[in-house]
């Protein structure tokens, strides 16, 4: 009777462990095809792509912070600046778009330096200053633009959201290249694997050599930088900046986040896995949009998978614990 | 004497990997009884099931000839049973009265908790060990050994009638030991019944009146501890004859690798010069708190030193932080590896290539997996480093497996001097003769091994030369041929004499 029990107690675990996210975004792909004869056009996979692409772009920076050293909850906050940012200084400043371009991109990551800076040079919680932070980008994003929204109509920044590259749409190419970049450096080179590290223990990284500051620093800083650039695809899909914009979009990133394994206490996480969760968020809000679900509803399924995310978090920790 | 606990058939597994076996346990009423074992055998698994930490996978439990069911550690704290932890279950942020008294504070009329009875009530415990700890301070600023006294103190302050100890004296003094005994002896006389898992057989014999053995997850016997010989006990436990512990030749003593001159770190660690030369062991005794700590820590660049020199290999070491100790071929391993050792998140290869990542790395940092893959396996074949699978977590390793995994790490960044505090704690003894003949090894290589311990035996047996501390400074220095027990404890309580 025993031996039974522990033998179905470590299928589940074995279940639970891999290839479960995998499965759910099958499960939930046929559920949907059943349900909708539009859902598997390319069309469709298209749009559910673009719909995630800001928040997937600002996920890949959020899991590394997340992994080192804790959240960067300036994301969302940093979208809007840096789309205001670019429209502004081209709309109204006359800049070339390439120079508005670097300078939204400057800005996001000069603010992730400072978020850097505080934290490690204070040593800081992330979640405090990363809070505090979020209202002073917010809060300078209304200043530079007096609250109003901005239109855009230069084509070079629409391009960020509505270009293609090769047929596919140019938000799609900058989230899979974002992900893919930091998938590779996160699993393979030594960079990545002092990410881990510091995350894990950052006493027993200082003792091995590593320069635990730095490597938060840097970061924060490339948070930062990737916020900026998910708010130019962000402009570029809408064709407007908003002050107000994604003011909401900092829960999706964490949701993605926690969703696809990463640990809020650090260490532990992965890029890849991350891309899951993003996908399982994309698919729900799709699926239920083509079945017309009124939109309150994605709001409140989105409530409900960043609960299920942490509580599953947290059985698949204890089973590997007690055992 | 009737039997107050017992343990019958049980066996425990986790993913797969069968932890016990049918293993047979008994403590009679009164009794201080030990439980001792190699690596892995079984030991804590069995008393984390008895304190109800972990649940059984069958067998049966009886407490004064009842059978039981433990859901979780309530219901065994509520037969009166508690344990003390190797890894101390202390909350840091906390003071040590706090600690002392947590779960229980004493009330005052409003019902608040009333913090002069608490503070109180911590000293009378702790001099009751003949301990003099600032009731006031917080849980992590006190050293590891003094931690220890919390852990101890705290269970002290409710009626048990089983108490377990896992390595209670890890990281106590012989003086601290000795009293701990008398209260160990006072609690069984007071109706306690004792179960202590040692390494020490020294203690166990000294403590205990009988001894069970674990080995590979079984019960091997129990024994009467007055007509068991060491040898005898040391075979159940290895399942062969262990004849030289402490493997010690001698080397030709080489350039200096590691030299102070007056080295200041903070108020109490002061004038510090020592050297130590390749092909030595060099070990630093004292008593616990005579600032060892603080000296290792500064000698890897993790304390910034106030003045005085640190020399390696002849040029002066400006040290800002531990990568500046790592670049010069350093290498240290502190007394709490869970705490700033190990990453618990990481498995066992992870673990060990923590320092040395560059040396598998292409261009732009890409890591070569197989070249990290052939050093691991290098070094763990040397060490005789043992654990399922590489992916496995390094938490789930022994303790003696999890140190090895640590000077596996800096051997394979080609250290030229290792630096170990406490670096037999919570080991078991079959590991710690092995790490003794690594030390050994290390040295006929080249190598220079500055050891700090609290274990009087341990540096009597496997050091060259000895310095001793004594409230933070140098008070005397041996060779191993002129050193014995007294010289060092003299010279170990040098500053107290007046």
């Amino acid at each position: 009777m025993e031996q039974n029990k522990s033998g179905t107690m470590t299928k589940l675990k074995g279940f639970l462990n891999d290839g479960s996210l995998l499965l759910v975004i099958v499960i939930l792909c046929m559920y949907f095809s059943v349900k909708s004869p539009y859902f598997f056009s390319f069309k469709n996979m298209m749009n559910m792509l673009i719909s995630v692409s800001v928040i997937g772009i600002a996920a890949t920076g959020f899991t590394c912070t997340l992994i080192a050293r804790g959240p960067d909850l300036t994301t969302g906050a940093m979208m809007a600046l840096s789309s205001c940012m670019a429209a502004l200084l081209v709309s109204h400043y006359d800049m070339a778009w390439y120079a508005a371009v670097l300078v939204a991109l400057g800005t996001g990551a000069l603010f992730g330096l400072a978020n850097g800076l505080l934290i490690t040079k204070f040593q800081i919680a992330p979640i405090v200053v990363t809070l505090g932070m979020m209202s002073v980008v917010r809060g300078i994003a209304f200043i530079f633009t007096n609250g109003i929204t901005i239109f855009i109509t230069e084509p070079h920044l629409k391009w960020f959201g509505s270009g293609k590259i090769f047929g596919i749409n140019a938000a799609v190419i900058i989230m899979i290249l974002c992900f893919l970049l930091l998938s590779f450096v996160t699993r393979n080179t030594i960079f990545g694997r002092k990410i881990y590290a510091c995350g894990s223990n950052p006493a027993a990284s200082r003792l091995a050599g590593i320069k635990v500051n730095g490597i938060v620093t840097v970061l924060f800083t490339l948070s930062g930088f990737l916020s900026a650039l998910a708010g130019l695809v962000l402009a570029g899909i809408s064709s407007a900046a908003l002050p107000s914009a994604a003011d909401t979009y900092n829960m999706d990133v964490m949701t993605a986040v926690l969703l696809g394994g990463t640990a809020l206490t650090g260490g532990e996480g992965s890029v890849v896995k991350t891309l899951l969760g993003l996908l399982i968020i994309g698919i729900i809000n799709n699926g239920m949009a083509l079945l017309n679900v009124p939109s309150y509803w994605q709001t409140l399924a989105k409530g409900a998978l960043l609960i299920i995310a942490v509580v599953y978090d947290r059985i698949r920790r204890m089973m590997q614990a007690t055992a | 004497m009737a039997s107050i606990l017992s343990a019958h058939k049980i066996c425990k597994s986790f993913s797969g990997v069968q932890v016990l076996k049918d293993v047979e346990f008994d403590l009679r009423e009164g009794e201080i009884h030990g439980l001792v074992g190699e690596n892995g055998a079984g030991k804590s698994t069995l008393m984390k099931i008895i304190a109800g930490d972990y649940k059984l996978d069958s067998g049966e439990l009886r407490f004064e000839g009842s059978p039981i069911r433990l859901k979780d550690p309530t219901d065994s704290l509520n037969y009166g049973i508690r344990i003390i932890y190797q890894e101390f279950n202390l909350v840091k942020t906390l003071s040590v009265a706090e600690n002392i008294c947590i779960g229980d504070y004493p009330r005052n009329r409003f019902g608040t908790i009333d913090r002069k009875a608490m503070n109180a009530e911590a000293r009378r415990i702790l001099e009751q060990l003949g301990e003099d700890i600032d009731v006031n301070r917080r849980a992590s600023d006190i050293s590891v050994a003094q931690q220890q006294i919390v852990e101890i103190a705290k269970t002290m302050r409710k009626n048990c009638r089983v108490l377990i100890m896992d390595e209670p004296t890890a990281a106590l003094n012989d003086q601290e030991t000795v009293k701990l005994f008398q209260l160990i002896r006072r609690m069984r006389d007071n109706g306690a019944s004792i179960i202590i898992i040692s390494h020490r057989l020294s203690e166990q014999f000294e403590l205990t009146d009988r001894i069970t053995v674990l080995r590979g997850g079984c019960t091997v016997g129990t024994v009467n501890t007055k007509e068991v010989s060491n040898d005898r006990l040391v075979e159940m436990m290895v399942g062969r004859e262990l004849t030289e512990m402490y493997v010690h030749s001698k080397h030709m003593p080489g350039e200096v690798l590691l030299e102070t001159k007056n080295l200041c770190v903070d108020e109490q660690v002061r004038h510090i010069s020592l050297k130590v030369r390749r092909g030595e062991v060099v070990s630093v005794y004292g008593l616990m708190g005579a600032g060892q700590s603080q000296l290792a820590d500064a000698l890897f660049g993790s304390l910034r030193i106030r003045s005085g020199e640190i020399c390696y290999k002849g040029q002066t070491l400006r040290m800002k932080a531990p990568a500046d100790a790592c670049r010069a071929g350093i290498g240290y391993i502190t007394e709490d590896r869970k705490a700033d050792g190990l990453f618990g998140n990481l498995n066992v290869m992870e673990n060990v290539s923590a320092v040395s990542l560059k040396r598998y790395a292409g261009p732009a940092g890409v890591m070569s997996k197989r070249k990290e893959r052939e050093a691991f396996d290098k070094w763990v074949k040397k060490l005789n480093v043992r654990f399922g699978r590489v992916e496995q977590r390094i938490s789930s390793l022994s303790g003696g497996n999890q140190q090895k995994v640590l000077i596996a790490r800096w051997l394979s960044n080609d250290v030229d001097l290792l630096i170990m505090n406490l670096p037999t704690r919570g080991i078991d003894i079959g590991a710690k003769a092995e790490i003794y003949a690594l030390l050994d090894e290390l040295c006929a290589g080249g190598m220079g091994v500055l050891v700090f311990s609290l274990e009087m035996p341990e540096i009597l047996g496997i050091s060259d030369r000895i310095y001793v501390m004594c409230d933070g400074e140098i008070t005397g220095e041996a060779t191993s041929e002129e050193a014995t027990q007294t010289l060092l404890m003299k010279y170990a309580v040098a500053k107290y004499l007046k």
